[in-house]
């Protein structure tokens, strides 16, 4: 792409790219309107122009009398197990406010021996033990997530000892050297029966996220089978590298 | 089974789950009856029932009034890789029908959307995906014509025509973002895809990069909620 073909369109997305990848980070100062200039070889007219449309599409946020900066993002990614608690997950939820406060409770916790889907899906045999965590995930006091999370006891024999209300799954999970970091996921929406429409609290809309995840461990071990289901009006799935 | 605290027919409907899928049972098949289920679990009949419940909202089963329990027709998947090593399995069960391919000038809204100069030339095309002669899902793709000038309608019959796009242009991806809501049926949906105006529709949005970070494709999917599923799979 040579210099001259530079456009306010094309400097806009460039900008976009660099602050989705990273290249800027949110909170972080834009270069100047005049090196954007020499930097592209564009006039400050087609910088600024550019800037404007960042501005108005919300990327940007100009604070008068210190300059133009990567906005925070609009959404808080929620500690939900897996859906956010490490980095390289990745049908993320995302809250769609600033500043919220989670919590969860626990609806049950057990050790579930004998149990063929769960020892297939962990990769286990059959006489392994696994540790079962039913959970609501509260969003300032109100629901936005069940999950029933499932790990094997091999890689954490004191599970039992946690309350998870109070310590985060993963928190535990990586002081074990298991932290899941790889995943593979499925998605489906699905119409919630009156067990979890009762426990989110839905009203006449029914359809849930439904989110299947598999954890792997650094060395690439199964250490998380998870099923959640959540608020499609208060979680945002999504995917993005 | 050692008592736990977990709820029984969430963790019964799982095991249940796996002999189905271990004694092979396939779609349109009939499942034992409840007692007979019941009998096999060592559980009360409202147990089992409460799992097979767990069951039909997962859509592994559909009940049917007086007839009993059946094995459901697995959704179709669709992966959000859409750079894995591995290509996307076509779906024998599916069929495309190009509906628009034409011509148009990137007006406010798209322009918005993909970061782009107003007017900037693209290819819009609509398409309808099919299984058996029921119109599942409508799919909507915005490509720069500086990206692809020539494109054949007979491109764009693979499943997946953001991963046609990018082997056709070979600029590789660099990225991604992709984003699966709910929504409701406007006019238009509803006409194309036979249902009620305001029924409730999974949109599937996205937008591909290459190296330089250059928009290849947008996309706006909109897909009936009972026949889909979406994969991610782990990067091995």
């Amino acid at each position: 792409m040579s210099a001259n073909t530079i456009s306010a369109g094309m400097l806009q997305e460039m900008l976009i790219t660099q602050i989705q990848s990273g290249e800027l980070l949110p909170g972080e100062v834009i270069p100047s309107e005049r090196s954007l200039s020499l930097r592209y070889g564009v006039s400050r007219q087609t910088v600024r122009n550019a800037i404007d449309q960042l501005v108005k599409q919300r990327y940007l946020i100009r604070i008068q009398g210190r300059g133009t900066f990567v906005k925070k993002p609009d959404y808080n990614k929620v500690a939900f197990g897996v859906l956010n608690e490490s980095e390289n997950a990745s049908f993320t939820a995302l809250v769609r406010n600033f500043g919220i406060e989670i919590s969860s409770k626990v609806l049950g916790t057990g050790i579930l021996e004998g149990h063929n889907y769960f020892a297939e899906r962990l990769h286990l045999s059959v006489k392994d033990p696994i540790f079962g965590l039913h959970r609501i995930r509260y969003g300032n006091k109100e629901p936005l997530a069940i999950e029933y999370t499932y790990v094997p006891m091999r890689y954490f024999p004191e599970i039992q000892d946690y309350n998870f209300e109070r310590v985060s799954l993963y928190d535990y999970m990586a002081s074990q050297d298991h932290l899941p970091c790889n995943f593979r996921e499925t998605m489906m929406m699905v119409e919630a029966g009156t067990k979890i429409a009762g426990y989110l609290q839905l009203g006449e809309e029914r359809i849930v996220n439904r989110i299947e995840i598999l954890g792997f461990d650094a060395e690439g071990r199964i250490v998380e089978y998870t099923e959640s289901y959540s608020r499609p009006d208060k979680l945002e799935v999504r995917f993005v590298t | 089974m050692r008592k736990s605290l977990l709820t029984l027919n969430i963790v019964l409907a799982k095991e249940l789950h796996y002999m189905l899928r271990t004694q092979r049972y396939l779609p349109g098949d009939k499942l034992p009856s409840e007692r007979i289920l019941a009998e096999t679990f060592g559980v009360q009949r409202a147990t089992i029932r409460e799992a097979l419940n767990e069951l039909i909202q997962e859509g592994v089963i559909v009940s049917e009034e007086r007839k009993g329990y059946f094995m459901a027709r697995p959704r179709i998947v669709k992966s959000v890789n859409f750079f894995a090593e591995t290509p996307t399995i076509e779906d024998p069960h599916v069929k495309y029908k190009i509906q628009e391919a034409s011509s148009v000038l990137a007006d406010e809204r798209l322009s918005g959307k993909m970061l782009i100069p107003r007017n900037t030339p693209l290819h819009r095309i609509v398409r309808l995906c099919l299984e058996e002669k029921t119109v599942i899902a409508v799919e909507t793709y915005y490509l720069l014509k500086e990206v692809l000038p020539d494109l054949k309608t007979s491109d764009l019959k693979s499943q997946n025509i953001a991963e046609f796009i990018v082997s056709a242009t070979n600029h590789g991806i660099a990225g991604n973002n992709q984003k699966i809501t709910l929504v409701y049926a406007n006019d238009n949906e509803s006409k194309l895809l036979r249902l009620p105006a305001g029924s409730p529709l999974m949109k599937h949005k996205g937008m591909v990069y290459d190296h330089k970070g250059q928009l290849l494709v947008f996309f706006e999917n909109i897909l009936r909620i009972e026949r889909f599923v979406f994969l991610r799979k782990e990067v091995l």
